[in-house]
């Protein structure tokens, strides 16, 4: 459905995506994880030309969704594909929002824009979908500063369904929300990918989340792919030593020890990239191959000079 | 606790906000905290925790001062007084709203020192460099903007500005929460370590109960505006009483 091969993504003289390769098939759910500076955001805007041309750069091998050369399209063309087939969640929902008009009107302005007819009764339905039949009335005739972030988040969400995507890319969708409400919304994700087999790209920085829910992983760091499995492959076994660290740090916040397991230094500002691996500085596996230039991501998607499979930390699901 | 010193002493404390939900409407009373009483221990680290709405915010606003209450009190180390902001700090969430982006980290440290008149050994230089290693900074870190580095690092300038006018409290508002999960156990080690080397009293006010757990002695959960149950860390996680708390352990 979508099939990514080298996209690179810079912004002046500093490439913040640097060569992500990735596929994803109808239905499935694909969880992008990474910390900030990872590059997961650009990533998930750049399929969709979400930058203006004259400040972003974006070039790939290949991008193609349903088989269509998506880097050939023009302005024009990604109206057809925006909003229509790849629905884009965004982490703060009031940002999507117009904030001086009703959700109602907001929702059939989105009708007209894409030529559907505005029917009452089918919007009240996508509502119920996201958790709010009863509400759906009283919402529609409200301002989006009158909706608390989680209810605004599912508003974005209902409206997104209006248009039958068949790609929901979700980036951070609870990041600005309530976290009593993260997996609330999270659910309804799932449940949506169920219901009308959506597949979803979900961004995420919760790696257990990720896990939870997903059928492929990527993690990513320093503009790289990282890792990039399914997810029981990537449950059994997490090979690359940025992915371990990264779930023993969620394993020791889920325990009582103290002091918490660290894992020290801080991930590298994109303009500080180089040819070497990104993660060597923070790496307690460093030696001399990892900064001579960038690893290769191997036959079972880990790049990494050596591939730890010795050491590799046992993952309870 | 065995020694029941109380630093800080709040006592039926209420706070109310009148809302319009729009021009039409009538406006509609909120009691975002509702005759709250709350000792805390010195030396202790007490969780607040609570939803958003619940009104954990607002309370910790009243105890710093940055909100006047309608009624009832606050007493810090027995006196009611709200000169005692030199005492108490806070450090924030959004570290990128408290810090000026254009200042540099020297500059955002010297400002607490030479606003509460502190005085110490050397140069500011020496001083500021004294709290950036107890912060784990390195001293180079110094002339940089804080736009120009990373939220762990910014989080750590937040915490040495606490630090610097000498604190003997400090409320920790959701102070790991924007951090990304590899630096969220940095601070937390971090803070703990502050907390026996200077002999600090902590606030902390957070919806995470995981983080919680590794920084609190005792829990106190904060529901629409009350405060629903008090207990040790441990026994509240294995046996809570109030409904609100057990729902809060179930989605964990």
């Amino acid at each position: 459905m979508l099939d990514v091969k080298n996209l690179k993504v810079r912004f002046g003289n500093i490439e913040v995506v640097r060569g992500v390769s990735f596929n994803l098939n109808q239905g499935q759910i694909l969880s992008v994880i990474g910390e900030s500076g990872a590059g997961k955001s650009v990533l998930a805007m750049s399929i969709l030309k979400l930058y203006d041309e004259r400040t972003a750069s974006i070039k790939a091998d290949q991008l193609k969704y349903n088989g269509i050369d998506v880097l050939a399209y023009g302005e024009k063309d990604f109206l057809t594909l925006r909003g229509r087939e790849i629905a884009y969640i965004f982490q703060n929902p009031t940002d999507a929002l117009s904030p001086n008009k009703t959700i109602r009107s907001q929702v059939k302005e989105l009708c007209a824009v894409h030529g559907l007819a505005y029917v009452e009764r089918d919007v009240i339905q996508l509502f119920g979908d996201v958790g709010l039949e009863k509400e759906a009335e009283i919402v529609l005739s409200m301002y989006p500063k009158q909706l608390s972030g989680g209810l605004a988040q599912r508003v974005t969400i209902a409206m997104s369904l209006l248009l039958k995507p068949k790609l929901i890319i979700a980036d951070e969708p609870t990041s600005s929300i309530d976290a009593s409400l993260t997996k609330v919304i999270v659910n309804l994700l799932v449940k949506i990918n169920k219901k009308y087999g959506i597949a979803v790209m979900f961004i995420t920085h919760d790696i257990d989340l990720a896990l939870e829910i997903s059928d492929k992983i990527m993690i990513m760091y320093g503009g790289l792919v990282m890792e990039y499995s399914d997810k029981d492959r990537f449950i059994k076994h997490p090979y690359h030593p940025y992915t371990q660290a990264l779930m023993k740090c969620v394993k020791s916040i889920q325990s009582s020890e103290s002091p918490l397991y660290t894992l020290q230094g801080y991930a590298l500002d994109p303009s500080e990239f180089k040819s070497e691996c990104p993660f060597a500085n923070r790496c307690s596996y460093r030696e001399d191959l990892c900064t001579m230039a960038i690893p290769d991501l191997s036959n079972r998607g880990v790049r990494c000079v050596k591939e730890i499979s010795k050491e590799a930390i046992h993952v309870e699901s | 606790m065995s020694n029941h010193d109380v630093i800080l002493h709040v006592e039926k404390l209420s706070k109310s906000f009148v809302v319009k939900k729009n021009v039409l409407s009538k406006s509609h009373v909120i009691k975002a905290v509702n005759q709250v009483n709350l000792d805390v221990f010195r030396g202790e680290t007490l969780g607040l925790i609570g939803e958003s709405g619940s009104g954990k915010t607002t309370l910790s606003h009243l105890i710093m001062g940055l909100t006047s209450h309608d009624s009832g009190q606050i007493k810090f180390n027995g006196i009611e007084d709200e000169l005692f902001r030199k005492e108490v700090q806070i450090v924030f969430q959004y570290t990128y709203g408290a810090l000026d982006p254009l200042k540099t980290v020297y500059e955002l440290i010297l400002e607490p020192l030479k606003l509460h008149h502190i005085t110490y050994e050397g140069t500011p230089r020496d001083e500021v460099k004294r709290l950036l290693n107890q912060v784990g900074l390195p001293d180079v870190i110094m002339n940089r903007k804080t736009g120009e580095i990373s939220g762990g690092q910014k989080q750590r300038v937040g915490i040495a500005r606490a630090i610097a006018s000498r604190p003997k409290f400090i409320v920790l508002d959701e102070p790991v929460s924007a951090l990304d999960i590899s630096v969220q156990g940095q601070i937390v080690n971090l803070l703990n370590e502050l907390k026996a080397s200077l002999g600090l009293t902590y606030l902390f006010i957070t919806h995470d109960l995981k983080i919680a757990k590794h920084l609190s002695d005792r829990i106190a959960v904060m529901y629409k505006g009350e405060i629903v149950e008090v207990e040790e860390t441990q026994k509240i996680i294995e046996h809570p009483k109030h409904p609100y708390t057990k729902i809060l352990l179930e989605s964990l």
